[in-house]
């Protein structure tokens, strides 16, 4: 049994990884245009560097919630 | 717009541009047909002999072949294309030498030129190779359409003269390329004829090998459409951007990137790293004492003592790259929403006011030319400077 949770466990941190990075693109999108909006200057182009950092944040929590979400979810599956 | 790269086969190759430079492979595919391939040959080779330069071809196989191939209203039977093996580089075009050769197999026996025992171009019959060999020498007229087709060389050909004598009025206009920007006002400042011919290449080719270093610059394919299908009167074209500017540095930006095109959504496709920059430095300039002093955070840096040694380093005869809050160059203590968010290029003439605490020193963006003095208050310096890159360019 604990085996299988493990297992189930590391399956979870796969799923999630896939999908937040799938939710760190949409966040640094998100942000990018947030910055190119925000330009005070939008004759002189700046590029959204930071959204690559800032898009870091939002993910954390949402990738854990998933991770937990996933893991109950494939444990009630296969218990 | 989907900024994801529909260029699949990119993903399961390594850097083409490395493979290139080690002869391990040829290349990856193409976008163009091979007949369109032949034709960029055809015109490489003809320019390359007016301008007295060697050429390099990137196939992705060593053999191209067509059928009833149309030069400038002349159907050429047959035409083959064929590279020596690991011999794409610095192909001297200035002469050639006439070639026989018989395929036992099929019986067909094919006439053709060789340049360099490199490349080879061969033929169905003798008036096939004369129209080739006229055509090569500059004799006929030339329906050739460069790949920025809704570009004007002659406002391409000015805009470089100018760069040439100032590369500071390379300028990035709207586009999110100050990454790109910095590199090619490095490339105008020191290598000034590689510039030109990076520059028409890829007007001409969408492909270019830089320099010595034979690098090799190719816009990916993408679904918003590649780089040289934007029309400059069309309302997409960034405006007041500098035709020459807009090839060369989208061409640059969109050869380098691996998922995004530049004009991904919101400009995430602009993003230059400095790891982005630093390997541009390395593998296509081979810059020395390639440093990287920056910080995403502005964290654990000491602002005063950094901007004394780039100076240090710039007096030095390094090429010093800045990464600032654009903020910075109007003296404004607020953040922009994302900070660090551009890259200039450090030029010098610094003093510093400790009375009034400001700071004066010289730098290239945004096509202002190469020194554009700014003054700035010594706490908005602080809060907007990241850090710099610093490299040797001989």
């Amino acid at each position: 049994m604990k085996t299988m949770k493990i297992m189930l466990f590391i399956i979870s941190i796969l799923i999630t990884s896939a999908l937040s990075l799938a939710v760190y693109f949409i966040f640094i999108v998100i942000l990018s245009m947030y910055a190119k909006y925000t330009n005070p200057h939008p004759e002189h182009g700046v590029m959204p560097l930071g959204a690559l950092v800032y898009a870091v944040i939002p993910t954390i929590p949402i990738s854990i919630f998933l991770l937990l979400k996933i893991y109950k979810w494939l444990l009630k599956k296969y218990e | 717009m989907l900024p994801l790269s529909s260029y699949s086969t990119f993903f399961v190759q390594a850097d083409p541009s490395t493979e290139f430079k080690n002869d391990v492979a040829i290349t990856e595919f193409d976008e163009d047909d091979k007949e369109r391939y032949i034709r960029k040959v055809f015109h490489k080779i003809r320019n390359a002999r007016k301008e007295k330069r060697t050429i390099d071809v990137a196939m992705s196989i060593y053999v191209y072949s067509a059928y009833n191939f149309n030069l400038n209203g002349y159907t050429l039977k047959r035409v083959i294309l064929q590279m020596k093996i690991y011999s794409y580089s610095d192909i001297d075009v200035s002469s050639y030498k006439d070639v026989d050769a018989y395929n036992p197999i099929i019986g067909l026996s094919s006439t053709g030129i060789q340049f360099d025992d490199k490349l080879t171009l061969y033929f169905d019959n003798e008036d096939d190779k004369q129209t080739v060999i006229n055509y090569i020498n500059g004799n006929d007229s030339d329906d050739f359409i460069p790949a920025f087709s809704h570009f004007d060389e002659k406002m391409i050909d000015i805009e470089i003269a100018q760069r040439q004598n100032n590369p500071g009025l390379i300028n990035q206009s709207s586009t999110p390329l100050c990454g790109s920007a910095i590199v090619g006002n490095l490339i105008a400042k020191h290598y000034k004829t590689d510039f030109k011919y990076l520059v028409k290449d890829l007007f001409f080719y969408a492909e270019a090998f830089f320099g010595t270093t034979n690098y090799l610059i190719k816009p990916r394919n993408s679904i918003t459409g590649q780089n040289y299908h934007i029309n400059p009167n069309d309302g997409f074209y960034p405006s007041g951007m500098p035709q020459s500017d807009y090839v060369l540095l989208t061409s640059i930006k969109n050869s380098e990137n691996k998922v995004f095109s530049y004009d991904g959504l919101g400009g995430v496709g602009g993003i230059a790293l400095p790891s982005d920059i630093t390997s541009l430095l390395l593998k296509m300039l081979k810059s020395k004492e390639v440093i990287d002093i920056t910080s995403f955070l502005g964290t654990g840096l000491d602002e005063m003592q950094l901007l004394s040694d780039m100076d240090t380093d710039y007096s030095g005869g390094y090429e010093c790259i800045m990464l600032i809050d654009s903020n910075l160059l109007s003296d404004d203590f607020t953040e922009s929403g994302l900070r660090p968010n551009h890259w200039i290029n450090y030029r010098g003439g610094l003093s510093i006011d400790t009375i009034n605490s400001k700071i004066t020193f010289k730098l290239f963006t945004w096509g202002q030319g190469d020194g554009k003095q700014y003054t700035v208050k010594q706490a908005v310096f602080e809060k907007h400077f990241y850090g710099y890159i610093k490299a040797k360019i001989v």
